[in-house]
This record gives C-alpha cells, structure tokens and sequence, in this order.
C-alpha cells in the first residue's frame, strides 16, 4: 500500500466541498470519492466525515435530502450550494497560493558563506 | 440569516429530537455498511469485514455528539443533562436539597402571598372603564380636612367645569325592601342619573338611570346582581315590576353586572336608587350648607392632568364662594384619584410588608447560596477532575447554575403551595380595612410574577456559587481537595460576608418587627374612655312612611327604648348618633358666647354627639364635673349640652365651663335670629375624653347633645348587658317585632367587635411581619451555623497544628469566637445603619414610640448577638474536641 498522508487540519471540508462539486453524493460515496481523487493519497478518519458535513449544512455551503444509493440503501445525499460553490472557489485560490508560497519557500537554498 | 438557520436547526432538534437522532444513526450505519460490503468483496470474512468497518469509523459515540453539536442540538441536549444530572446530584444529598428547597419555598412562598394582596389591593385597576382617570371629588372647609359635598354644589360644579367628562353625586342611605317575607333592610346608594355613565359601567339587564328620570324624579331603581339573585330569584321578569321601598312604590328599571362593586366612600351597595327622589322628598338637600355625605366622582377628559382638574375646580368653587358668601365662603375643592380612596390608608402597611418579604428572600438566598458554596468547596474534587479532563468553566458553571434553578423551581412550586395557604388564611381573617378581600386570589398574574421570582432567585443565589466553585484552577482544586488544607483568602473573605448580610438582614427585619409590636401593645393599652366590654349594639330602621317626623320618630326610639329595658339581661340601655369606633362623625361649626366672631366664617368645629340620657351608663364614660343628662332635658326645656375635656380646654381654658353657653351649627346658622332651631347651649357636665374613631388618633372637641332635645335619626342602639351581649340578640329582635314588625333589627354586634376592627390592620400587619421576623431569625441562624461550622470543618488540619505546638483549647476558642465577633459587630453596625434610616418609613405604623426606639434597638441587636455566639459556640466546641493526632493526619490523606 502506497504511503499515505494524514490530511491538514481544517481542509478536509475543502476536499468534501470539492467531492460533491462533481455532482450528489452521500456519505460513504464522498469518502470514495476523495480517496479517488487522490490517488488513495489521503488518509481521513471515516466518521470526521460526519461532523464536518453536519457542520457544511448548518453553514449553508451543502444541502442534504433522503435518497436511495446505488447499494440501494436509503441514506442521505449531500450537493453544494450556491453558497458552497462560491466558497470552494475561494478556497481553492487560497490552497493554490498557499501551496506556492510553501513550495517556494521550501526551495530556497542556504547562502553559504 | 445565519442565525435564522441556526434557529430553525436549533428548534428542530429540540423538537423532534428523536428522528433527528434516527436519522443520524441510519446514516451512520449506511457508511459502516457500505464500507463492510466493500470490504467483503476484497475477500474478508463477513465478521471480519464489519469489525474493520467499524474500527476505521473511528469512536461512533464521539462522532454521533461532534453531530449533534455542528447541528446546534447542543445547548438544548446538554440542558437536558444538566437537569438529569443536577436532579441526580440532590438526590445524593437530600438534606441540603430538603433544607434549600424549604427556604427558597418560604421565602418565594411569603412573597408570593403579600404580592397577590398587594396585586389585588393596590395594582389591578378598579373594574371600571379606564380607571385611572376616574377621580373623587370633595368639599375642603377652612381649619378641616375634607367635607362631603352640598348637592347644588355639584351641580354647578357639573354645569361649569370643562375638564371632565363627566360628573355624578353619590350618598349612602339604607332603605326598606318590603317582600311578601316581611321587610329587608338594605344598604343602599343614591345616585345621579349619571354615576353609571361616568364609571363606564353599563347594566346587565334592562336599561340604566336617564335623564329623564332625573327631572321627573321618577322613582326607578337598579338592583345588583347579588340582590336580585337572592330577592328575585335571578329572573329577567323583574324589570318594570314595582316593589316596595320604604313604603314607596318603585319600578325595577335594570339590573347590575355580576362585577359591580361600589369600592369607593361607603359600603358596597345593594341598591341603586336616584337622587332626584330623595331630593323631592326632602329640600334640605338644596340648601348649600348641607354636608350630609355627598361625594362626587368625575371622569378626566382624554389629556387632562390630576392637576389641571384640580386647579379648575379650585376656579370654580372660588366662584361660588364670591356668589354665594353665606355659604360657601372659604370653601374649595380636593381632587383625586379613585384608586387612593380605596387603597389610600393601607398602602404604607402593605408597602412596609412587601419590604419585608423581600427580606426574608434575601435571606434565604444568602442561607442557600452559602449551603451551595459550602456543598461546592466539598465538590471541589469532582468539578477539579472535570476541569482536569477538559470542561470549560462556562459549561461547569452552566451545570452549577442550572441546580441552582432546579432548587429555585422546586422552592417556588412548593411556595406556590404554601402561599394559596396564606392567602386563604388572610381572606378568612377578614381584616376590616383591607379593601377588594373577594379580588385577592393566588391568579395567573401572581402565579407569573412567582415564576419570575423564582429564576431571579436562582440567579441571585446560584450565581456567585458557580462562579467560585469553578474559577478553582484544575491543579489547585485537586491540591485543595485532596488535602483539606485551610481555607484560602478569597473563600474566608465570601464566608465572611454572608455571616454579615445574615446578621445585617434579619436585625433589620427584627427591629421593624419590633417597633410594630411595642406600637401594638401601646395601642392595646390605650384607654378607649368607655367600657366596650359587654355591650351589644344595634340598628332599628322607623320606617319612613310610619314615622314621617321626627317627633313620631322620636316616640318609636322612646317606646324601643322603654320596651327593650324589661328584657332579662338589660342593665340598662342607650342610643347615640353616631357610634364610637363605628368610622362615622358628624361635625358642627361652633362660636362661644361672649368671644368675637371670627374672619371668613373660620370657625372652630365640634364633634357632635346625640345620645339619650342613659347612654354614659351604657358606655360607662365618667362624669367628671357637674350632671349628665335626665329625662326631663326635652324640648322647651333649658338647652343643655355635656362636653368631653378635650373641649372644656380648649373652649374655656383655664376657666370653668359649666353654665358657659355655645351655639352650634353652620356657619349661617351661627349668626341666625333663628334662636329655636339654633339656641344657645349651657354646659351642664364635663366628662372624660373618649376616642371616637380609633385608639391612635387624639380625641377631638366633643360636644354631646340631649336626643330629646335635638332629635336626629338615631344611628344606634347600646345597651349593657349582664349576659354575654350577643346572647341577647334574639330576645332583641324578638321585642322590636312585637313592637313594629315592619321596622328592622340590622347590624348586630359587640361594642368590643368594633375596637377590636379599629386594629385589624394593625394586627394583620403584625401577624405577618411576626411571621416574616420569626422566619428570618430561623432562616439567619441555619445560615451562621452553616457557614461557621463549615469554616470551622474546613481549619480542623490548622487547629490540629496549633493544639499539637501546645494552645489550650481555651486559646482556640477564643481566637474563633473574636474572629466571628468582629464579623457579628460589623453585621450589627450595618444593619443598625441600614434600620436608623428603613424603620423612618415605618412612621405611619407606629404609635407613642419613635422609630429609633432605643429599647427596641437594644433588644433587638442583644438578641442576634446571642444567636449568632451560639452559632459560633456549638460548632467551636465540637472541632475542640477533635483528637490534635487526627487533625493532623487529616494532612497525608
């Protein structure tokens, strides 16, 4: 099993923002979804997954109803909002010059004197 | 918006919390499903499949509340707990949960009882159309406080003001309902066609008094609703039937709502009869000089002031006194409010009470918020572990705070109890002067301001608890609690206050109480100048149509009189108008021969008696100087008049009065050639001064004149008996009816009844500021034991250490007892301070002491001294005897 990184605090409601971007999804869907979309990169807390979204629907960036999943189990989906729309761009900006910065700042050598 | 949303959230999970939980689960369980499945098709065991499921879940438990708090469920859920748990927590330790309860239920419970009297008495609004701009109206003499108003004066004053609405005239009378059973003496009120219309009342049944019916004067009458239930049976038929009333024909024109009560001036009536009838019977009623019970009441126009009212008045009857000098001259007008003239004289005493159930609350908030803190230092070990493990100190002191509200729900409920039970006794007691009795009732309103109270006292009392107990630091909580070590400075200085407030609060209280009891026990002993004990009084009403004149009147009173003397158990027998204590007075301008008229006919005025030779006998009053009055003081004969000594002082001071002559009166009266109807009268006895409204009011110029001589309607019978006088009632009515059965036996009491009424209020006052006093005393020394002993229990380790490095037990009494004196003289200070200034209020109460009474203070601050040393002493005594080795190893535990 190919290493995996424990995820940085506070950007997990990043990744399921951006999980259900791709179109209605429940819970454990969500957790497939990002593990694909980071190549199984990223290691989360299974139930984490549930306060967050909690927290994301109180907040008005997803909204939630009662459906039927493909197991065909009745669970809860889970879709973005405008609002939540918005925000991952947002948040997306921000994780790309944050990334930048760290990685520039990483790159830089000690002047040897 | 946000906050909407997390609103509708919040409600929904309090509201329908179970399928929230549901949902939540099945959801939850979804994943864990899922993910097993998965995992079995990658070529696990069911079995060991659902274990990996459920191990990467991660704790469900915990993840299940993280939801629950994202959600805003929280509050209302942890709520919940608090409450479970706090319900627990007293369940372990009922004796403080008994003791705080029983507190805080006396204290809310006392409150409870005086605010449902004083909503009653002194807030709900009369039950009239916006009350508050109903006034009363009177007649104000020179040198007196007030009169009653002359007809025409209302008249005028109806016709000329502009700043009321409207305006009505009102009088007590009794009248004589005659039925098919006999006759019925009735309290009635005459009224203008206005009074009605003017207290927005309308009739429930038939139509109200009109105009019409006031020029014509047509005998048309209103019944109240209790009469017409009682005399009529309750059936609508009586409207426009005649019946008979002081042997004239009436016709039943309405009748009143179930809620009319007249609560202003006189007695609530049974009947409402118009003026106009009266007046057409009897034109004494025009003349301005008659002050025979008149009042008005009026209501403001929309946007008129008290004041502005009162000064058109005063324009007005300025007016009538330029117009009509004789009568009028230097009269004016008193306005006010309706609501004074029904609370006006118990409202001091209900506002000193009130004071003192806040009192007692006060104290028992400090008794329980020291029970609390002394319990929270015992919890330091579990809030310490609680704190260690991660609680907040808003949530340890939510928890802390909402026992509190437990405690103060739990008091409140049972001083709810305990409050319908006082009221009830109050209502029984019948206090004579306390108005509105039917209207006071433990209602939603008082119920609404108990519940208020009670979370004020939670707060009051629950607040510095919680803030103490969990401002403990984790490490030094543990430390503490583990080593019951002394107490740290902060929680002495706390400990020491309460002991303050508890000594402050209650002297205060005490010496209120005090003062109230040493006024009553004056008041007791005050010579009433007569000897009410053994005399029965009555009423006998001649009808008017049988006597229509005063000498026909004065034959009935004479053969009643002659008749009732024979009855076994008669000493003797009297009448007088009116009767002492009884709250009626007649008064009389008076001039002194020979001394010159005064300015603005500013003349001095009397008290005017008219009794029957025997009356003095009856009553038993001493004859001090000279003769009382004989049977042969009639008409034509000299006219004489007995004086009382107040009167003999201040009409011939320093001179003998006796065969000096005065002239009675009005003011025109006084100056009139009229000498048969206004003669000269000769001082023939002075007699001992006898108060004749109240033990604590100062007897006043008396003047009693012959009855024969000066025939007036007699008011009352008195007579003194050698048998318990109620026993004669029968014997009585039984005389009378063989001597006129048309004429009425009404009003039946013991001379002692009505003294005794003088000082209902005074004794309600005092039973209950008795009751509030014992309570705090109860209260105060449950408290300074609590919080001592607590101390105390708390320095057993350091008295272990000073015992063992050699004081004598001697040594640490002492040092206890000074440590405790000191907080004693600091409480005792404060509350003398807070008393000098409080008991200034309670003047109105008191009688012959002053409010600073000094054996009162005195008494009162040796008596809380003593308590709060026996306090000390107790618990002292018993931390003596503790074992200095135990004490000490107190320390490695």
């Amino acid at each position: 099993m190919a290493e995996r990184a424990q995820i940085l605090p506070g950007t997990l409601d990043l990744l399921i923002l951006k999980a259900v971007s791709l179109g209605p999804l429940y819970g454990y869907g969500i957790l497939l979804r990002i593990e694909q979309i980071s190549q199984g990169a990223l290691l989360i807390e299974q139930g984490a997954l549930y306060p967050a979204l909690f927290r994301l629907v109180r907040q008005g960036l997803l909204k939630a109803h009662w459906d039927t999943s493909e197991n065909n189990r009745r669970t809860k989906f889970y879709e973005l909002t405008s609002a939540g729309r918005k925000r991952l761009r947002e948040e997306e900006e921000e994780w790309s010059r944050l990334v930048l910065a760290i990685a520039s700042a990483l790159k830089a050598r000690p002047e040897e004197t | 918006m946000k906050a909407f949303v997390w609103l509708r959230s919040v409600a929904s999970a309090i509201f329908s919390r179970s399928r929230f939980e549901n949902d939540m689960d099945e959801e939850l369980r979804a994943h864990i499903q899922d993910r097993a499945n998965d995992l079995q098709r990658s070529g696990l065991s069911l079995t060991e499949a659902e274990r990996l499921a459920r191990l990467e879940f991660g704790g469900y438990q915990k993840f299940k509340e993280e939801c629950r708090e994202a959600l805003g469920a929280h509050l209302a859920e942890t709520l919940l707990q608090d409450i479970r748990y706090g319900l627990r927590m007293l369940r372990k330790s009922p004796g403080f949960a008994i003791i705080a309860v029983l507190t805080l239920a006396f204290g809310i419970g006392a409150n409870t009882a005086i605010f449902s009297i004083v909503d009653a008495v002194l807030l709900r609004p009369l039950p009239y159309h916006v009350p508050e701009r109903l006034v009363v109206i009177g007649e104000v003499a020179p040198g007196s406080r007030g009169i009653s108003v002359a007809y025409p004066n209302y008249l005028d004053w109806k016709a000329q003001n502009k700043c009321f609405d409207n305006m009505a005239a009102y009088n007590s009378t009794g009248v004589i309902l005659h039925t098919a059973d006999g006759s019925d003496r009735l309290d009635g009120w005459m009224v203008s066609a206005s009074f009605l219309r003017t207290l927005g009342v309308t009739v429930a049944l038939g139509r109200d008094f009109s105009d019409e019916d006031e020029r014509t004067a047509a005998p048309v009458l209103l019944l109240t609703d209790g009469l017409w239930k009682r005399h009529f049976d309750g059936d609508p038929a009586v409207i426009n039937s005649p019946v008979t009333l002081d042997g004239k024909r009436y016709t039943v024109i309405g009748v009143l709502p179930p809620s009319f009560r007249g609560y202003f001036t006189y007695g609530p009536p049974e009947i409402l009869v118009p003026f106009a009838v009266q007046i057409a019977a009897d034109k004494d009623w025009l003349n301005r000089t008659s002050h025979a019970g008149t009042m008005a009441i009026a209501r403001l126009k929309p946007g008129v002031s008290l004041a502005e009212a009162s000064s058109e008045m005063r324009v007005i009857a300025a007016r009538l006194a330029k117009q009509y000098p004789d009568t009028n001259s230097g009269n004016s007008v008193s306005v006010w409010p309706m609501l004074d003239e029904i609370a006006g004289d118990i409202r001091p005493a209900l506002l000193i009470l009130l004071a003192g159930v806040g009192a007692v609350l006060l104290i028992a908030c400090t008794n329980v918020a020291s029970l609390q803190l002394a319990r929270g230092m015992a919890r330091n070990g579990e809030i310490a572990v609680r704190i260690a493990l991660g609680a907040r100190r808003s949530r340890v002191m939510r928890q802390l705070l909402t026992e509190s509200f437990l405690l103060s729900m739990l008091g409140g409920t049972l001083g709810v109890v305990l409050a319908i039970w006082c009221v009830h006794a109050v209502v029984k007691a019948k206090p004579s002067d306390l108005p509105r009795l039917d209207m006071i009732a433990v209602n939603p309103r008082v119920l609404a301001f108990t519940a208020g109270l009670s979370l004020l006292t939670g707060i009051l009392f629950g607040l510095l608890p919680a803030w103490r107990i969990s401002s403990g630091r984790a490490h030094q909580a543990l430390q503490v609690a583990g080593r019951s070590a002394g107490l740290t400075p902060s929680s002495r200085r706390v400990g020491n206050s309460l002991i303050v407030t508890e000594m402050a609060l209650p002297l205060l209280l005490l010496m209120c109480t005090g003062l109230l009891i040493r006024s009553f026990a004056r008041l007791r002993a005050v010579d009433a100048g007569f000897n009410p004990q053994g005399v029965l009084t009555f009423r006998i009403f001649p009808p008017e149509e049988r006597y229509p004149d005063s000498e026909s009147r004065l034959r009935f009173y004479e053969g009643a009189i002659q008749k009732l003397r024979t009855l076994p158990g008669v000493e003797a027998i009297g009448a007088v108008t009116p009767l002492p204590f009884s709250g009626s007075g007649w008064q009389n301008d008076y001039r002194i021969e020979g001394q010159p008229l005064p300015q603005n006919n500013e003349y001095p005025s009397t008290e005017a008696h008219y009794v029957t030779p025997d009356y003095f006998r009856v009553m038993q009053v001493p004859l001090l100087r000279g003769r009382l009055f004989s049977e042969s003081d009639r008409k034509r004969a000299l006219p004489v008049v007995v004086i009382n000594e107040t009167a003999a002082q201040r009409m011939w001071p320093n001179q003998d009065p006796l065969g000096k002559r005065i002239r009675a009166g009005s003011p025109v009266d006084l100056v009139s050639p009229d000498w048969e109807k206004t003669p000269w009268w000769t001082v023939v006895g002075i007699v001992r001064d006898v108060h004749q409204y109240s033990l604590d009011r100062a007897t006043k110029v008396d003047v009693y004149f012959p009855l024969y001589q000066h025939p007036v309607y007699v008011q009352t019978f008195v007579v003194r008996a050698s048998v318990p006088p109620l026993a004669l009632a029968d014997s009585v009515r039984g005389a009378i009816a063989q001597l006129d059965p048309t004429a009425p036996v009404f009003r039946i009491a013991a001379m002692e009844q009505y003294v005794s009424a003088s000082l209902d209020s005074r004794r309600l006052v005092l039973a209950l500021m008795g009751g509030f006093g014992s309570l705090a005393v109860l209260l105060a020394a449950v408290g300074i034991y609590g919080v001592i002993s607590y101390g105390i229990a708390r320095r057993t380790h350091e008295i272990g250490v000073r015992m063992a490095l050699g004081a004598r037990r001697a040594d640490i009494l002492r040092m206890i007892l000074s440590q405790t004196a000191r907080l004693v003289a600091a409480g005792v200070t404060l509350g003398l301070l807070a008393a000098v200034f409080a008991t200034a209020f309670l003047r109105t109460q008191l009688f012959g002491i002053t409010p600073r009474d000094p054996a009162t203070f005195l008494g009162v601050a040796v008596l809380l001294v003593l308590l709060a040393l026996v306090a000390t002493y107790v618990p002292t005594r018993r931390a003596m005897r503790v074992d200095p080795m135990v004490a000490l190893r107190y320390e490695q535990l």
